[in-house]
């Protein structure tokens, strides 16, 4: 298992950060929004590599992350008044197993069955994750959210 | 047109705009039950299909009303998903009239977007985050941006000439495979595993898989099946195409 210093959590999650504020660009996200889209994005990942770090199980890790990252896009989208699926997205990329499916791809690629399968398998396992992870925080009724008093801060300024 | 059918011509449009704009299933039909439940009547009915929008009023003197669209486009714009979604809120709670609601939906399909420049960057710094997020080096993150960068160039360009929907994740694959080796042999301290997980990450179908699994959760299984088939074939498509250039180089080199 691999050991990772809280420096290095913070400077993965801050490029973390970057990378999704960068592809909600690339997904046309309204300029005042993009902020928000990277806080999430650095949340995500930053949630995965201290929970990974501490326990070593990826799977644990990226439902806790899947869940917060949820929980925290539906927040931010009472309180900003837009679809909470503008702040779900980018949370939720870090998270999404590309490494698993190259690692799939290059096994299968030199002819390795075994490798292909578990790697394969662990992709579905960390997607499934991820599902579970946003499942548990979306059937809670979005009046529990609504009533959270509005933060100063956060809350869009109305005309 | 009368108003019921300007309604029905509304509600659709802004469906259109919606899933064109890669909505969710579940909030598009909300959206034009939303604008529908206006004309006050019983019964009326909004379902919406990855690429299909049925609307109906079942009015008692007229006759019923129903139309339907198939929609072709699939972009990824969340302006204009939240565009639509305060003008519905608006058109409903009664603050713009219907002429105004079409007017205002004309402009949003108009909106403006990033200009290509600023989505090449985009693309570069996404690739680039990400290899430093799975722990690559900074060399890494530079050959990193490079290949984002050409990556970027090459959707652009696609979506010029409306390039087959899986040519684009086939190419991104090749393209970088092939740019991944290259930069492994020209920079020293690159790993060209770490270059290529994160490369691939903007063209990975995250935003696929997660509106699949919300659509299923919410019960639109037609749509969601379809997406989760929908992003495993992209899935697959990018990684025959890594496989396929660095087949090819392994066959020359």
């Amino acid at each position: 298992m691999e050991t990772f210093t809280l420096q290095e959590i913070i400077i993965q999650s801050a490029s973390a950060g970057v990378a999704c504020a960068a592809y909600s660009i690339i997904c046309n996200a309204p300029r005042k929004e993009l902020f928000y889209c990277s806080i999430n994005g650095f949340l995500g990942w930053f949630i995965y590599m201290l929970i990974f770090a501490k326990s070593g199980h990826s799977v644990y890790a990226t439902m806790i992350a899947a869940m917060v990252v949820t929980a925290v896009a539906r927040f931010l989208s009472v309180q900003r008044e837009a679809p909470s699926i503008l702040y779900h997205i980018p949370g939720v990329l870090p998270l999404v197993p590309g490494a698993a499916v190259y690692h799939a791809m290059q096994a299968a690629f030199s002819g390795e069955i075994l490798a292909t399968y578990s790697n394969a398998l662990s992709g579905f396992k960390l997607a499934g994750a991820i599902g579970i992870g946003s499942l548990l925080m979306l059937v809670i009724p979005y009046k529990a959210f609504a009533r959270i008093p509005p933060i100063k801060f956060i809350r869009r300024k109305r005309k | 047109m009368d108003n019921d059918t300007k309604l029905l011509n509304l509600a659709l449009d802004a469906g259109e705009i919606m899933i064109t704009s890669g909505a969710e299933t579940h909030r598009v039909q909300d959206t034009m039950m939303r604008l529908l439940s206006v004309s006050g009547q019983e019964k009326i009915e909004a379902l919406a299909l990855s690429t299909f929008l049925i609307v109906s009023l079942p009015r008692k003197e007229k006759g019923p009303l129903t139309m339907a669209r198939a929609v072709t486009d699939r972009t990824v714009n969340f302006e204009k998903i939240c565009a639509v979604n305060s003008m519905s809120r608006d058109f409903v709670s009664g603050k713009i009239t219907l002429e105004e609601a079409i007017h205002q939906l004309k402009e949003i399909y108009k909106a403006p977007v990033f200009t290509r420049f600023t989505k090449i960057m985009a693309y570069g710094f996404t690739s680039a985050g990400f290899t430093l997020m799975y722990s690559g080096s900074l060399p890494d993150g530079v050959a990193a941006l490079f290949i984002g960068m050409i990556l970027g160039l090459m959707v652009i360009w696609n979506s010029m000439w409306k390039a087959p929907y899986f040519f684009g994740s086939l190419i991104g694959g090749v393209l970088t495979g092939f740019f991944a080796y290259i930069f492994n042999r020209c920079i020293p301290n690159t790993h060209i595993d770490m270059i290529i997980i994160g490369s691939i990450m903007p063209l990975l179908p995250g935003l696929t898989i997660t509106k699949s699994i919300r659509d299923i959760l919410e019960g639109n299984f037609i749509s969601g099946n379809s997406k989760l088939i929908e992003a495993l074939l992209v899935a697959c498509a990018i990684a025959g195409g890594v496989a396929m250039s660095l087949g090819f180089i392994a066959m020359i080199a």
